[in-house]
C-alpha cells in the first residue's frame, strides 16, 4: 500500500508542474497587465507602460523579467515553501491560503457527510420501493433539487428563512460547521450533489439485488434487513464512494458561488480575486492547493476500495 | 464494516477538527467595549443605552488591505473613521483645521508652511509630529506603496519625480522645520495646494510603525493585531482581512468632537440580495455601494438618495471636434442643441440619484450667475443643422463609452432625440473602443465619460475637463485645443482662490466652450447614500469618505 501511495504522489508532481505552467502562461500572456489592473480601481493617474512610476513598480515586483525566468523563480520559491506575495493586496499568499483552506475543506467534508448520511439511505429506500410512490417521490425530488443552481437556491433560501420567515440570521462569513450561520450554506452545498448520490445508490442497490448471492440469502430465510445491511450494502458502497469522491472534488474546487453568496472566506473566493486582479501568485497558490486536495481525495477513494472489496487489493498491488 | 465505520469516524473527526481550525471570521460578536464609562454618555431619552449604539456598515467588496496609504479603491472607503486628514473640507467645500491647525504660503504660492495642532495625537497618546507628516507623504510616493492618487496631491512637490520612479525614498521638497511645523516647496506656483491636501487619502500615520528601515511600507502594520496608532475618531479593535471586516470603538485620545457611536462594525457582503435582506432586517445600516434592479422597490427612495457634494462628478458626453461631422461648428451645434439632458437623466435614473446636467460649473458656482446651458433647443438645432456641411452626407455617428446600463439608456435617448429633431439614422453605440477596428476608433465622435474635481474650485474642474492638456481633452475629445480657453484657464489658475477674478475667468472659459459646442451634459452625480432612514448625519464626499464621521449617529428607536 505504501508503495502504491508513493507512486501515486510521484505521478502527481509532473502533472502539477505542467498545470502551473499552463496557468502561469495563460495569465502572463492573456490575463492583462497586473500593474494596470492594480492601479485602475479608481485611479485618475495615467498609469501606462512607459510611465516612470509604472516601470518602477514593474521592476520592483520583478514583472519585467522574461516569462520563463519568472516561472522558474516561482517554482523555486514554491519548492522552498514560499508562495510569494499577492500582487493585489501585498500580503503573503500562504497567509491567505492557510486561512481559507480549513474553511473550504470543512464545508466540503461537512457537505459530503450530509450527502452520505441522507443520500445513501434515500437511494436504498428508493431501490427497495422500486416504481412505487416512495421511489417516485425521492427520485422526482432529487431531480427537482438537481435542477436548481446554487446561485438560485442560495438567495431563495435566504429570502425564505431570513426575511419571509425570519428564523435565521443572514449567513455571512464562516464561524464553523456547528453554528446557525452554517445551516443555509451547508444545505445549499449538499442538496444538489445529493441527487447524484441518491440516483447512484438506487441504481447500485437495484443491480446488487438481482445478484445470485442475494437470492441465496433470501432463500435461506434471512430477514430482509439483514440481507440488505449485511450482504447488499457493502458492494453498493464501492460505486457510491466513487461518486462521493467526485462530489467531494467538485465541492472543493467549485465552491466559488457558495463562498461569494455567503461571504465565506474560502479558496473559491481567493481564486475569483486572483483571476479578476490577474494576481499570479494568488491564483497559482490556489491552483496548487486545489490540486493537492483533489489528489488527496482521489487517493482516499482509491485506498477505501480494498476496505470495501478485498478483491481489489491485488489490483492495487500491481498498480505502480 | 468495522473498517468502514473507522473511516467514517475519522472523516467526522476531521470535520470537527477543521471546523475548529476554520477562522471564526465573522462570528457574531459582543458589542465592542466602550473606552469611556457609559455614565459619561449624555442620556438619550428615546434610544437604547449608549453601549448598544453600534452602527453596521457593509461593503460589496472584500477588502483585504486596510492600509491608509493606498489612496483609492474600495480599500479606502472607511478611512475617515480612523484616520484624520491634514485639513478637512465640508460639504460646501469650506476648509477646516484638522491635523494642521493653520497654514500659510509665500506670496508666489511656491512655499507652504503648515502648523500641526498641538492637541493632535495618535490613539496611543503620542503627538502627531512633522516627521510623521513628512514620512507619510514620502511613503505615499513610493512605487511599492501603490498609492492610487498620489500625483493629485504631490506631483508639484520638489523631488516627486525621483521618488515615484523609485529613485529616492525622500522628498527634499518637504522639510521638517520643527516638531510641529512642515514646510512644503513646490516646483511651481499653486494657490490651491492646501485645498488639494484636504483629503483623508494622505492623512498622517505614525511613521515609526508604517515605514521600515528600507524606506518601504511594513507589511500589515495597519492590522488591528499590530495595534496601529490611529488619528481618527474611531480605532480598530478587531480585524479579519479574509472577510474584510473591522470593528471600531471610539478613539479615547481623539482631539476632535466626541463620537456619537459606541462602535462601528464594517464588513463585506458581496451578494446584493443578502445585503438587501440585512438592511431590511436592521442587521446592517449602511451599504457602501449597491445597485440592484430591485433596490428602489425594496429599500425606497431615501436609501438610494444622494448627498450632492460641492464637488460632484459630471457625467457628460464629450464631442471630438476633429472628426466629421463634428469638425463643423454648425453640425456640433445641431447635435448639442437637439439633446435634452433632463429626458436622458429621467430615462437612465428614474429614481435618481443626482441632477440632470446643465453646465460644467453650475454645481460649483450654484449660488452665482453662471452661463446658460446650450442644450434642449430643438428649433435652434434644426436651424443649425440646415447650415451643417454634412447634412446630405452624414457619416455614421459613434457614441462610445456606454459601459453600463444607465449610460446605454442615456445614449439611446440621445440618439432618439437626434433622430426626431435632426433625422439622424445611422448610429452605433460602442461600450468600449477596442470593440471597434482601429480605423473606426478614429471616427468616434461622441464619448461618454465622467470628469470631476476633488477641490472646490471652478478652475480645477476646467483644468481636468476642457483644458487641452487634460486627459479628458486629449483622450475623450480627440485632442481638443482652444487657445483662448487654455489662456483663460492658465490665467485663472495663477490666481489665489480668494481672488474673484479666478472664478470670473473660469466662467469666461466655460462660455467659450459652450459656444464651441463640445459637450452634451447628462447628469451631475453625487455619492449615493445607500443608508437606512435611521442613520443620522451621514454624508460622503468625492473620495467616498464619510464627512464628519464624529457626528455619525443612529436612531435606534427606528431600527427594526
Amino acid at each position: 500500500m505504501a508503495r502504491y501511495i508513493f507512486w501515486r504522489l510521484m505521478r502527481w508532481i509532473p502533472g502539477v508542474i505542467f498545470l502551473l505552467f499552463i496557468v502561469y502562461a495563460l495569465m502572463f500572456f492573456g490575463g492583462g497587465d497586473p500593474i494596470q489592473i492594480m492601479f485602475s480601481k479608481e485611479a485618475t493617474d495615467a498609469f501606462l507602460p512607459g510611465n516612470p512610476r509604472y516601470e518602477a513598480v514593474k521592476e520592483q515586483l520583478g514583472l519585467n523579467r522574461p516569462f520563463l525566468v519568472q516561472f522558474g523563480d516561482y517554482l523555486w520559491k514554491v519548492m522552498r515553501g514560499d508562495f510569494g506575495i499577492s500582487l493585489n493586496d501585498s500580503r503573503p499568499v500562504a497567509k491567505s491560503l492557510f486561512a481559507a483552506l480549513p474553511i473550504t475543506v470543512s464545508i466540503a467534508l461537512s457537505a459530503t457527510a450530509i450527502i452520505a448520511i441522507v443520500g445513501i439511505p434515500l437511494g436504498v429506500i428508493a431501490a427497495l420501493n422500486q416504481n412505487r410512490w416512495p421511489d417516485n417521490l425521492i427520485l422526482s425530488s432529487a431531480l427537482f433539487f438537481w435542477g436548481i443552481p446554487t446561485f438560485v437556491a442560495a438567495p431563495l433560501l435566504m429570502m425564505l428563512f431570513c426575511w419571509q420567515f425570519p428564523i435565521l440570521p443572514v449567513p455571512r462569513g464562516w464561524a464553523g460547521v456547528f453554528t446557525v450561520n452554517a445551516i443555509i450554506p451547508l444545505t445549499v452545498a449538499s442538496i444538489r450533489p445529493m441527487a447524484l448520490v441518491i440516483r447512484q445508490a438506487r441504481s447500485a442497490v437495484l443491480d446488487v439485488l438481482s445478484e445470485d448471492y442475494i437470492r441465496t440469502a433470501r432463500a435461506k430465510g434471512l430477514p430482509e434487513w439483514v440481507t440488505i445491511i449485511k450482504h447488499a450494502l457493502r458492494p453498493v458502497l464501492t460505486p457510491v464512494i466513487t461518486q462521493m469522491g467526485v462530489v467531494m472534488t467538485n465541492l472543493l474546487a467549485g465552491s466559488l458561488l457558495l463562498e461569494i453568496v455567503f461571504g465565506i472566506p474560502g479558496i473559491g473566493r481567493l481564486i475569483r480575486d486572483g483571476i479578476l486582479n490577474n494576481d499570479y501568485s494568488m491564483l497559482l497558490g490556489c491552483t496548487l492547493v486545489i490540486l493537492a486536495l483533489v489528489t488527496l481525495t482521489n487517493l482516499l477513494v482509491d485506498i477505501s476500495y480494498p476496505l470495501l472489496d478485498p478483491r481489489l487489493k491485488q489490483a492495487q498491488r500491481g498498480d505502480v | 464494516m468495522k473498517r468502514i465505520s473507522s473511516v467514517l469516524t475519522a472523516m467526522l473527526i476531521a470535520v470537527f477538527v477543521l471546523s475548529a481550525c476554520g477562522t471564526p471570521a465573522t462570528a457574531p460578536v459582543e458589542n465592542p467595549p466602550t473606552e469611556k464609562p457609559a455614565a459619561t454618555e449624555a442620556p438619550v431619552a428615546t434610544e437604547a443605552p449608549a453601549a448598544e449604539k453600534v452602527l453596521t456598515i457593509i461593503d460589496p467588496v472584500v477588502t483585504k488591505d486596510f492600509s491608509p496609504l493606498r489612496g483609492g479603491g474600495p480599500t479606502v472607503r472607511q478611512l475617515s473613521l480612523w484616520w484624520a486628514p491634514p485639513v478637512w473640507a465640508d460639504m460646501k467645500g469650506e476648509l477646516h483645521p484638522m491635523v494642521f491647525a493653520s497654514w500659510s504660503s509665500s506670496p508666489d504660492f511656491k512655499v507652504w508652511t503648515f502648523k500641526i495642532d498641538p492637541k493632535a495625537v495618535f490613539s496611543d497618546g503620542s503627538p502627531i509630529t512633522a516627521e510623521d507628516v513628512k514620512g507619510t507623504w514620502e511613503l505615499c510616493t513610493q512605487p511599492l506603496t501603490k498609492h492610487q492618487r498620489v500625483s493629485l496631491f504631490f506631483s508639484g512637490v520638489v523631488g516627486y519625480d525621483e521618488a515615484v520612479a523609485g529613485n529616492a525614498t525622500t522628498l527634499p521638497g518637504i522639510v521638517v522645520k520643527d516638531a510641529s511645523t512642515v514646510e512644503v516647496t513646490l516646483k511651481a506656483s499653486d494657490p490651491i495646494f492646501v485645498n488639494r491636501i484636504a483629503t483623508n487619502l494622505i492623512g498622517p500615520v505614525k511613521i515609526s510603525q508604517a515605514r521600515g528601515a528600507d524606506g518601504q511600507e511594513i507589511v500589515d502594520w495597519w492590522h488591528a493585531e499590530n495595534k496601529p496608532a490611529v488619528s481618527g475618531p474611531y480605532m480598530p479593535v478587531a480585524m479579519d482581512v479574509e472577510t474584510g471586516s473591522v470593528e471600531f470603538v471610539p478613539n479615547p485620545n481623539w482631539w476632535g468632537p466626541k463620537p456619537k457611536l459606541t462602535g462601528i462594525k464594517y464588513f463585506a457582503m458581496e451578494d446584493g440580495a443578502a445585503a438587501i435582506i440585512m438592511l431590511k432586517n436592521g442587521e446592517a445600516d449602511i451599504n457602501m455601494h449597491s445597485d440592484m434592479p430591485t433596490t428602489f422597490d425594496e429599500l425606497g427612495a431615501e436609501y438610494v438618495g444622494t448627498s450632492m457634494p460641492a464637488t460632484p462628478v459630471l457625467q457628460y458626453f464629450w464631442i471630438n471636434s476633429n472628426v466629421p461631422p463634428m469638425d463643423d461648428l454648425n453640425c456640433r451645434k445641431a447635435f448639442v442643441m437637439a439633446a435634452n439632458p433632463e429626458e436622458m437623466f429621467k430615462a437612465s435614473h428614474p429614481h435618481g440619484p443626482g441632477e440632470y446636467g446643465t453646465t460644467l460649473l453650475k454645481q460649483l458656482l450654484g449660488d452665482r450667475e453662471t452661463n446658460k446651458p446650450t442644450t434642449n433647443n430643438p428649433e435652434g438645432a434644426k436651424a443649425a443643422f440646415e447650415l451643417c456641411s454634412y447634412k446630405d452626407a452624414m457619416p455614421k455617428i459613434y457614441v462610445a463609452g456606454t459601459t453600463n446600463p444607465q449610460a446605454e439608456v442615456a445614449a439611446q435617448v440621445l440618439i432618439e432625440q437626434w433622430r426626431q429633431v435632426l433625422g439622424i439614422q445611422e448610429t452605433e453605440m460602442v461600450p468600449a473602443m477596442d470593440k471597434l477596428s482601429v480605423a473606426d476608433q478614429a471616427k468616434v465622435q461622441v464619448f461618454r465619460d465622467d470628469v470631476g474635481t476633488r477641490v472646490f474650485d471652478a478652475t480645477s474642474l476646467l483644468l481636468g475637463s476642457i483644458y487641452s492638456k487634460s486627459g479628458n481633452a486629449q483622450a475623450k475629445m480627440g485632442g481638443y485645443l482652444n487657445a483662448a480657453i487654455d489662456a483663460l484657464i492658465e490665467a485663472a489658475s495663477a490666481l489665489p482662490p480668494s481672488d474673484p477674478n479666478r472664478d470670473l475667468k473660469a466662467l469666461e472659459a466655460e462660455k467659450l466652450a459652450l459656444e464651441d459646442f463640445v459637450f452634451i451634459p447628462w447628469y451631475d452625480e453625487g455619492p449615493t447614500m445607500h443608508m437606512m432612514p435611521w442613520v443620522l448625519n451621514y454624508s460622503r464626499n468625492i473620495d467616498w469618505q464619510i464627512v464628519e464621521p464624529w457626528n455619525l449617529d443612529i436612531d435606534l428607536s427606528k431600527r427594526p
